[in-house]
């Protein structure tokens, strides 16, 4: 199979007069349609690799191949462009905008791109709502909803645009644990059906370890990287 | 039927009833009649059995349930077999002159199967074989092994997650006890042939041949 992502040589330092060396030579490669997580202590640098496989972050050094291609010489609208197509992003915080309803929050990245959406893609978006059981609330606003409600409205956002790879951050325990459960199977449905890579990076015990594979960040460098056995 | 075959089937067809006494009874004939010693038992029936049935029943509704339940049977079993141990390790003149060796999991490892049955090898294979068990937290092991100041530790893991913090326990007994002998196993360990030494263990235990390789590797 091939690489979803790929980084070489990955190093992030932070600052100009003082500065923090965040990320040391990460060498780290996921394969398509895989289900990985990355788990670590609050500052070990895990988010920080989030965003600069998300193309959110630029590496100070190193290089970042996203399905095979060289993202280090574009430019900031190329880069969101690959985002928009390729990534879907699910934040530790939902970050649904207030003003719109939840499932305009989920038709706003492809409205991004092209302004109006087609019914074949309001369609798409119903079936999301679906599958994330939100299709009650779908005409809430967000402020509306609580924030264990929005979690799943975002997590719809994150596929209409039928991205090959999601990285989710985790909520660092907000949620009770059968929601978490129930979160875990959408996503684990979604990994089945679409074919979609996911790299969850979570503090969560019942994720990481329903993960194929689990890679640990210590200190800015990978601790252990190690693979579901196969029964 | 090759006589193998119909120990398997036969204990399999108990273990599938949740039949305890059957299973025990059947462990115990295969053993006195010395149709199987206390390896072959646990290797070629005990393990292969639980294993299979694992597999084959994981889209049913009551799985863990069921699991739960022969993994229990499977426990009882392995038990009654501790006189037949014994009298194996005398029949061998094997002297328990080798040391100890502690046996743990973990906190959260819930999964000792396979490691209590490891314990049984060690003590075939002449060492006192001190079984903790299941979900050991890490300050209770770390003074276990200064009183105990066993031979070896074995570290077993299942569940692939607890790799993470047995990764930190070992770090932790190489600085508190330097010279502990630490190794590792469990089904955790077994598919990468790398991951004791990336979890700092001195080897993988799986059978009674890695006990007597590492015996040579490290006399």
């Amino acid at each position: 199979m091939a690489n979803a992502i790929e980084l070489s040589g990955i190093n992030k330092i932070y600052g100009t007069a003082i500065q923090t060396q965040v990320l040391f030579d990460i060498d780290l490669a996921f394969e398509e349609q895989s289900f990985n997580s990355i788990i670590g202590q609050s500052g070990s640098g895990k988010s920080t690799l989030m965003n600069i496989m998300g193309t959110l972050d630029r590496p100070t050094s190193g290089t970042v191949m996203i399905g095979g291609i060289q993202t280090s010489n574009m430019t900031k609208n190329d880069l969101a462009v690959v985002r928009n197509e390729t990534i879907g992003f699910i934040f530790q915080f939902h970050y649904l905008l207030p003003e719109f309803t939840a499932l305009e929050n989920v038709l706003m990245p492809y409205l991004i791109k092209h302004n109006k959406p087609t019914a074949e893609v309001r369609e798409r978006a119903d079936e999301l709502m679906e599958l994330v059981g939100r299709s009650k609330v779908k005409n809430n606003k967000a402020t509306e909803m609580s924030g264990g409600q929005q979690q799943r409205p975002a997590l719809a956002r994150a596929l209409i645009m039928t991205p090959r790879i999601i990285l989710a951050d985790a909520p660092p325990g907000n949620l009770d644990s059968d929601t978490t459960e129930i979160i875990y199977d959408i996503l684990r449905q979604v990994n089945g059906q679409f074919k979609t890579t996911f790299i969850i990076i979570t503090h969560d015990r019942k994720i990481a370890e329903k993960a194929d594979r689990i890679v640990e960040i210590r200190d800015g460098r990978i601790s252990l990287d190690v693979t579901r056995p196969m029964i | 039927m090759n006589a193998e075959i119909t120990d398997y089937t036969a204990f399999r067809a108990a273990l599938e009833a949740m039949d305890k006494p059957r299973c025990v009874q059947l462990a115990r004939q295969l053993l006195e009649a010395n149709a199987h010693d206390i390896v072959g038992l646990y290797t070629k029936i005990l393990a292969p059995v639980l294993n299979s049935m694992t597999d084959s029943e994981s889209g049913h509704p009551a799985a863990i349930w069921r699991e739960h339940v022969r993994s229990g049977i499977v426990r009882t079993v392995i038990e009654c077999c501790y006189p037949f141990v014994l009298a194996e390790r005398a029949a061998r003149q094997t002297t328990a002159d080798k040391g100890k060796v502690v046996i743990v999991s973990p906190t959260d490892e819930f999964h000792e199967l396979g490691a209590r049955m490891g314990s049984d090898f060690f003590t075939l294979q002449g060492y006192e074989a001190i079984y903790v068990g299941a979900n050991t937290p890490k300050a209770e092991l770390l003074q276990g092994l200064a009183l105990e100041k066993p031979a070896y530790v074995v570290i077993n893991a299942v569940n692939f997650y607890n790799l993470f913090k047995i990764k930190k326990i070992v770090a932790e007994i190489k600085e508190r006890l330097p010279g502990q002998r630490i190794l590792a196993s469990g089904n955790a360990f077994y598919h990468d042939p790398e991951l004791f030494r990336q979890i700092g263990a001195l080897a993988v235990i799986r059978t009674p041949d890695d006990i007597r390789q590492l015996e040579e590797e490290h006399a």
